[in-house]
């Protein structure tokens, strides 16, 4: 299962900003994007739909993160409005 | 499997790699266009289940390309917040591009048209819709002959069933032609040319089996995504299935693909003649097949036409023993034991085959030829006729099929596939429309290329047509050599441009009365996709301001005329040509705005028009079945009280037109005979070639965020800044004889036009040395200011691939 998210960053905390991006580098399930401002792209592998939701509340509960939002996953994983 | 994919080696592991990567870029792409985007456009899959409650969802056929994907539409307080993909739809099995995960936001865009404009001098005044309606009848009036109509595949199909009624049934006028002109009429002749009616007889169940897929100058990975996902994802279960990528640069698709063929412009007429050629020298081809189901062709030089002369077998292989293997190499530029590999491939019955392609054989001066070779190469072969094995063109536009090909909204065509010229069809179509005998001008109209000129001509000078109402579409950019057939416009106070549109386009840039349309979910609809496949939708919210259904529009204008006494728009019994009775038998006051949704005129329409769809085997099922469905393949039969589609068309068993005991027939054979027609076209070079002065050959496109001439998609901020400007993509060695380094600013220039961009070396995509590609999606960067306006003698279809070109930096 493959799937993406935007996690937008806290603004203003530096090392808070650094020790995320460090700690997300670290997951080998995540392939970080270009961050564009406080926006950063990232990708996602996981082997279920759990483990992706493990995973994405994982990536929200960062102290730098403020929020996440999903953009993609593939066809495998049931969608919104079903 | 046996044979040349043997030494393919594509263990399950690799093609899983592959399947992975592809849905990694595409993810990525997706999230990477939202993270690039503004915040005022809710995000494409938002929390759902957060708003489950709020949002109430509905189904459409996403508005872009002719995929004809289908998205579930989540819509709250009046407002579309939220697309994603439809599980449901055989389609997309939920899948969507990124392009579809935005198509919401391209109701949003801050530029809205949202009232009738009139110009007055330098400026527009705001005027209302009854002047606006009024100011259109009275130059019809006048003149009824210098009137044109310019639609697209982006009308819904009752919308160009109602434009073309207008044209032909009511003003007696063929003067009505599509943008599909300029994208698919080489593949409507292709069609007609071999099996005498239009079409794919395949569908997209195609790339679920086939052992092979041949692209022929087609870019699926980014220009059909989700098409191209299918194959891709066929691999990482451990399928084995042979890409091969013919193509004039390396793209996206070339990176999943087993073989990579680049070829010279027009190469592939080449290339499939030394198919051919292999053949018959090594026995390979189906002598049964064709023994039983194919005549033979040849283009008719004394009396040039669409179906040519016929020829004999014997003569066929003496046309085609020039092209060798070595002789195409020549001509093409691909090795000669490539060719030999495509030969070896179509030469193994037991592989199933499926060849794909879009612009790159349409666009082409040859396009009639070379789809009708590709379809011979088929039939010759014997891939034809079970699911896998089939040449299936693609269309760029969401209803090219639906709208143009099966409404007929060509200047030469009537609806289901009937033509002007045919006497017999002006009278069926007569009959249904309840028009006087002799009402339909049995003369077809200007084509595309040829109304626009015309537009374009000082009347002193010939130019009859003084008025043209373009809808739905934006020929100001996407129209070839621009400069002489739309800029010239500006300035002749004897000329008259209506447009109505969504957004402000290059086109209304010299529009004389604009119009603002609502589109897609504001309106009801129905879109006819690349595969046959019919789908239907809903309205689900209001347009904004006054922007009302280009459908409305005619219809008001209509029967403004008919108010006005106009004859042709009164039926033999003297009714309004488009009356809709209520049940006590009243006329609906549809051509009122506030009254247009009192009834489903989409569904009127749409029934009326379903009569024609069964004088060509195209039927249709009722349009209550489309609700039901996402989307059917015609022809819709009805059996044992249900509506059953076809995938597969002229194979006994799949299609329910072909008889009892016939394993195949070609049932609207052009020789009546019910064999299709294996062509020979020589090779020819393209019309205009690089030399000393413009060096290089030009193609033009699109690009994965775009869509079309981006009016749409450049209003999606995600999109906007994703991708936010064209580029000239220039082959490095190329770029550092003339000094340009990534990202330099350079002028671009060609017999006919220029402009001025950035270059981009070893992007994206990747031309060979001596050509360069520039995507066209960018109003700002007009690329057919400088392209060629050369047309194939048949299709009438430019080509757009194919331009020489000069390079300097600024």
């Amino acid at each position: 299962m493959i799937a993406s998210m935007v996690a937008t960053l806290k603004r203003g905390e530096e090392l808070s900003f650094h020790w995320t991006l460090e700690q997300l580098h670290q997951r080998t399930e995540i392939e970080l994007g270009q961050l564009c401002g406080d926006r950063l792209p990232m990708t996602i592998e996981a082997k279920d739909t759990m483990e992706l939701e493990s995973l994405t509340k994982w990536v929200q509960d960062l102290s730098g993160i403020l929020h996440v939002d999903i953009v993609f996953a593939s066809f495998e994983t049931p969608l919104a409005g079903e | 499997m046996a044979g040349p994919l043997q030494p393919q080696s594509e263990d399950k592991s690799h093609a899983s790699e592959a399947r992975r990567n592809f849905l990694k870029s595409s993810a990525m792409a997706a999230a990477t266009a939202v993270a690039s985007g503004s915040s005022t456009w809710s995000l494409p899959v938002l929390r759902a289940s957060e708003l489950a409650d709020e949002v109430k969802w509905n189904k459409a056929p996403c508005r872009f390309c002719g995929t004809g994907c289908h998205v579930q539409v989540g819509v709250r307080d009046g407002k579309v917040v939220a697309v994603a993909g439809d599980r449901n739809a055989e389609v997309n099995k939920g899948l969507l591009c990124v392009k579809g995960y935005h198509v919401g936001g391209a109701l949003y865009g801050e530029d809205r048209l949202k009232t009738p404009l009139l110009r007055r001098g330098d400026k527009y005044v705001a005027i209302s819709w009854d002047e606006a309606i009024g100011i259109i009848a009275d130059r019809i009036a006048l003149a009824p002959n210098q009137f044109a109509m310019y639609g697209s595949g982006q009308w819904t199909i009752p919308e160009g069933y109602a434009a073309l009624k207008f044209m032909k049934g009511g003003l007696g006028s063929n003067h009505i032609d599509p943008n599909a002109r300029l994208c698919m009429s080489s593949a409507v002749t292709g069609f007609l040319a071999t099996y005498g009616v239009d079409e794919p007889a395949g569908c997209y169940d195609d790339l679920d089996k086939c052992d092979v897929l041949i692209m022929w100058g087609n870019n699926p990975a980014e220009m059909h995504p989700v098409l191209f996902s299918r194959v891709v994802d066929r691999r990482s279960r451990g399928e084995k299935v042979l890409l091969i990528d013919i193509g004039t640069r390396r793209t996206r698709t070339t990176t999943h693909c087993n073989h990579y063929l680049e070829m010279k412009g027009h190469g592939d007429l080449a290339i499939a003649n030394g198919i051919a050629h292999l053949l018959l020298a090594k026995k390979t081809y189906s002598e049964e097949f064709v023994s039983s189901f194919c005549n033979f062709k040849a283009p008719d030089d004394v009396n040039p036409n669409l179906h040519g002369k016929s020829i004999s077998f014997d003569e066929y292989r003496e046309h085609l023993k020039p092209y060798t293997p070595e002789y195409v190499e020549e001509l093409s530029g691909v090795p000669a034991e490539k060719i030999r590999l495509l030969a070896d491939l179509f030469g193994n019955p037991e592989l199933r085959i499926t060849s794909l392609w879009c612009m790159g054989m349409n666009q082409h001066t040859r396009g009639t030829a070379i789809n009708s070779l590709v379809h011979g190469v088929h039939l010759l072969s014997g891939h034809f006729g079970r699911p896998g094995d089939a040449p299936t063109s693609l269309t760029g536009q969401p209803s090219a099929c639906g709208t143009v090909r099966e409404v007929g909204t060509l200047s030469h065509t009537l609806p289901g596939g009937r033509l002007v010229a045919t006497p017999e069809h002006r009278q069926q179509t007569e009959e249904i429309w309840k028009l006087p005998p002799g009402k339909i001008n049995p003369v077809p109209g200007f084509h595309t290329v040829q109304m626009w000129e015309s537009f374009c001509t000082p009347k002193a000078e010939g130019g009859v047509i003084d008025t043209i109402w373009v809808q739905v579409t934006n020929p100001g950019q996407t129209l070839p050599n621009l400069n002489k057939l739309f800029n010239k416009k500006e300035g002749m106070a004897e000329k008259f441009l209506i447009v109505s549109d969504v957004y402000p386009t290059a086109t209304t840039r010299l529009a004389d009365l604009i119009l603002p349309s609502a589109m897609w979910v504001e309106k009801n609809g129905m879109f006819g996709n690349s595969e046959r496949r019919t789908q239907q939708w809903f309205k689900m919210v209001e347009p904004p301001g006054e922007a009302r259904d280009d459908c409305w529009q005619t219809i008001a204008v209509a029967h403004k005329l008919f108010e006005k006494g106009f004859a042709g728009m009164k039926d033999r019994d003297g009714r309004f040509l488009f009356e809709i009775l209520d049940q006590q038998s009243k006329p609906i006051p549809i051509w009122n705005w506030m009254n247009y949704y009192d009834t489903n005129v989409d569904e009127h329409l749409f029934e009326e028009y379903r009569l024609f769809t069964r004088l060509k085997h195209k039927d249709l099922a009722p349009y209550t079945e489309y609700v039901k469905a996402r989307g059917l393949r015609w022809p819709v039969v009805h059996v044992n009280g249900q509506w059953i589609e076809t995938r597969h068309r002229f194979a006994q068993g799949l299609d329910p037109y072909v008889s009892n005991g016939k394993r195949i027939q070609f049932y609207h054979s052009s020789t009546k005979d019910d064999r299709a027609q294996i062509w020979f076209h020589p090779w020819v070079p393209p019309a205009e070639l690089p030399d000393h002065e413009y060096p290089l050959m030009m193609c033009t496109g699109r690009v994965l965020e775009h869509w079309h001439s981006g009016s749409m998609t450049r209003r999606i901020p995600e999109l906007s800044r994703a991708m936010p400007t064209a580029y000239v993509e220039m082959n490095a060695a190329d770029a550092v004889e003339s000094g340009i380094r990534n990202g330099d600013h350079v002028v671009v220039e060609s017999r006919r036009g220029s402009m001025e961009i950035q270059a981009m070396i070893e992007g994206r995509g990747k031309p060979p040395k001596g050509t360069v590609f520039v995507p066209f999606f960018d109003e700002t960067k007009m690329v057919n200011n400088l392209t060629l306006d050369a047309v194939d003698p048949f299709s009438k279809q430019p080509d757009y691939k194919k331009s020489a070109v000069r390079i300097r930096k600024v």
